[in-house]
């Protein structure tokens, strides 16, 4: 499948099969859903993991605003046959979901936010630090985004080492991409009555110890959509879906089977 | 001197290499990290035991593929190295096969230095060899021998940041533009130097690999290996890398590198790698390995200072004939390794004696501190004649090549009292030159 300007990677299960699409937030691609994709794909589910324009293997000029970003989505969930599609959306990725939501496509049955704030502002500081260098704005994100027992005793991840993977994922991203995504972010909003309206159920998972999208930044949505699910997981911080990829798959499952 | 600076800055080396990787334990506090002597693992449920052995979730199965006390010197190495991960296995020569046996395939090439340890040199030209597997061996600073001697089948570059035993610098970015160019990866060894003294991976290695059996582990108790990714190298640019970048069967069409972008390579190497060849790191090797690391920066310093020192006093005997040692401004790669080795080129030096053959030997038998053995990296110091012994299986023209002369006797300088050694070292010389 071809969408214009997204790299898509797509698993069919059978035609019939619920389809998860995964959103990846700023300066990440795909491979951070790397855990979720084959786990949802093997127990019976059908998965699109995709690069957002300038982005991992998706070499299309990047967006700077999540309006623009979130249009792509939408015309993918037009082209796409299936009627049951589920969007879960990282950081950036989740301001997408949001953001495609609120405009309650028939398809889209539920949305499930990993590290969510809304409103997302983002310091004029790191603003500022990934316009001008954008190498050391992602050094500071991994500082805040890892939990100090995860950057000085490492991850649940065998073998690897999060801070320097999770740097070689950031790392890849052209220059200005990382300051073009979180100022999409910073300036994203949606009227308080677009989001009451939403249909689809929505689901919220947190890192206990996120600082860059931290628990109390869920709190607007939570009072404007009443029916939402908040679960937050311990010792994680930002990078949830590598962090403990076990606990965030049991959410998304028990979510889904709602 | 290009040098990439793009990894995470978090911690230092001492506070990584007593911490990194060590999850505490939960349930009783140990401080130590624990030595899981267990071959296999209960799983919760027949779902999540189906999960795990499908990569779906990562976890334990059987300790031929991974054990946490292992996995915590692979996160410990990897850390120190500054790769994004690293698998550890029974000895060096099994990291230098499963780096070739994941990424290579019959009909495949590589280009070597004919610099590198007599044992490598065997593997990759002659073991390998009838596997399909073609060595092309260059001379490691001949650049428009290597760019010409890659060929369309060539996959990669190997060679070691420090020579075993000739000692030469390797200069890392002049090679690494050359493989870039050409869509190889840059495989080092970086045993002599340890990751105490040099970060391949700075100065653009993709793959570092150490017998840390030696330094790493320091006290000659256990074998060990290991490959650290640096996650640089992109798999998916050309379609060399089809044991990486198209679906596998083994497991159900994964394509590694489509699901796990930069953590492709150690994937596919623990997950076919581990698993089909066994070459095992066992839990109990993994411990003494983790104790090595814990003391490897301090030990280090001691080792360079007193190798350093050793390494003046041979050059002004008279029973000397030349040494080698990169820190020496006599050796050729001086400039290089001032560059690249700010901190001491290493604890290994080789130096010839007057008398060739008989007088190494006797120098050997005359040694009262230094052990006579096949190691080097130990906290003791040890010395060896290669051409008799570790190198004895190439011919004359090969230890030519490998700088591997009658005369050489390889020093391994361990952490004694330095005037201990000077004085074994004298005796041994007046001893053997007469």
């Amino acid at each position: 499948m071809n969408i214009k300007d997204l790299k898509i990677f797509y698993k069919e299960n059978k035609k019939s099969s619920p389809l998860i699409i995964f959103i990846h937030g700023a300066a990440c691609d795909h491979t951070l859903w790397c855990y979720q994709n084959r786990y949802f794909f093997n127990i019976g589910f059908s998965t699109l993991t995709l690069d957002l324009p300038g982005h991992g293997l998706n070499q299309s000029k990047s967006f700077s605003s999540i309006s623009e970003m979130s249009s792509l989505i939408n015309n993918l969930l037009k082209k796409l046959p299936q009627k049951n599609i589920i969007l879960i959306g990282h950081s950036m990725g989740s301001l997408i979901c949001l953001d495609v939501a609120s405009l309650n496509s028939a398809k889209l049955k539920k949305v499930i936010l990993v590290g969510i704030s809304y409103p997302m502002s983002v310091s004029k500081d790191l603003l500022n630090k990934s316009k001008k260098n954008q190498a050391e704005a992602i050094n500071d994100m991994i500082q805040w985004s890892l939990p100090s027992n995860v950057k000085l005793n490492g991850s649940k991840l065998i073998g690897l080492d999060l801070s320097n993977l999770v740097s070689v994922i950031m790392g890849n991203t052209p220059n200005g991409v990382l300051y073009q995504d979180l100022l999409a972010c910073n300036n994203f909003s949606l009227k308080n009555e677009s989001i009451k309206s939403i249909g689809a159920l929505i689901t919220i998972i947190a890192g206990e110890k996120d600082v860059m999208t931290p628990l109390k930044g869920a709190k607007k949505l939570i009072e404007l959509l009443p029916n939402i699910t908040f679960t937050s997981i311990k010792n994680i911080g930002h990078f949830h879906t590598l962090e403990n990829p076990i606990e965030v798959n049991k959410i998304i499952k028990k979510s889904l089977e709602i | 001197m290009k040098k990439k600076d793009n990894k995470f800055k978090g911690h230092r080396f001492n506070t990584l290499s007593v911490h990194s990787g060590q999850k505490l334990d939960k349930d009783f506090k140990a401080r130590a990290v624990p030595i899981y002597q267990t071959t296999s693992y209960v799983f919760d449920s027949t779902n999540e035991a189906a999960s795990i052995f499908n990569l779906d979730t990562d976890g334990y199965i059987y300790s031929r593929i991974s054990n946490p006390t292992v996995s915590t010197l692979e996160e410990r190495l990897a850390s120190l190295e500054k790769g994004i991960g690293a698998i550890c296995v029974a000895s060096g020569q099994a990291a230098l096969h499963l780096t070739v046996a994941t990424l290579l395939n019959q009909g495949d090439h590589i280009i070597a230095s004919d610099r590198i340890y007599g044992g490598s040199r065997n593997l990759l030209g002659l073991t390998l060899k009838r596997f399909g597997i073609e060595t092309t061996f260059v001379d490691p600073k001949n650049y428009k021998l290597i760019s010409k001697s890659i060929k369309k089948n060539t996959k990669l570059f190997f060679g070691e940041t420090i020579g075993n035993p000739g000692l030469e610098v390797l200069d890392i970015s002049k090679i690494s533009k050359i493989c870039e160019t050409s869509n190889i990866p840059l495989v080092l060894d970086n045993t002599i130097a340890t990751p105490f003294l040099l970060n391949p991976i700075d100065y653009g290695a993709d793959i570092v690999l150490h017998s840390a059996t030696k330094f790493i582990g320091g006290h000659g108790v256990a074998l060990g290996g290991v490959i650290i990714d640096s996650g640089n190298f992109n798999w998916g640019k050309t379609n060399k890398f089809k044991n990486i970048t198209t679906p596998y069967e083994g497991y159900n069409g994964l394509n590694y590198y489509e699901e796990f972008g930069p953590g492709a390579f150690l994937a596919r190497a623990r997950s076919e790698g581990l698993r089909d060849f066994g070459a095992t790191l066992s839990p109990q090797n993994a411990f003494y390995l983790l104790m090595g690391v814990e003391t490897l920066g301090p030990r280090m310093m001691k080792h360079v200072s007193n190798c350093e020192y050793i390494a003046a006093f041979l050059s002004g005997k008279g029973e000397v004939n030349w040494v080698s040692y990169p820190s020496l401004k006599s050796h050729k790669d001086f400039s290089i390794a001032s560059k690249l080795l700010p901190k001491g080129a290493g604890a290994i030096l080789s130096f010839g004696i007057k008398g060739g053959k008989k007088s190494a030997l006797r120098f050997i038998n005359s040694l009262n501190i230094f052990s006579h053995l096949a190691n080097i990296g130990d906290s003791k110091s040890l010395a060896i004649h290669p051409a008799s012994t570790t190198h004895s299986q190439l011919n004359k023209r090969q230890l030519e090549k490998s700088g591997v002369s009658e005369d050489l006797i390889r020093l391994s300088v361990g952490i004694e009292d330095l005037d201990d050694l000077l004085t074994d070292i004298s005796q041994a010389l007046r001893k053997a030159v007469k």
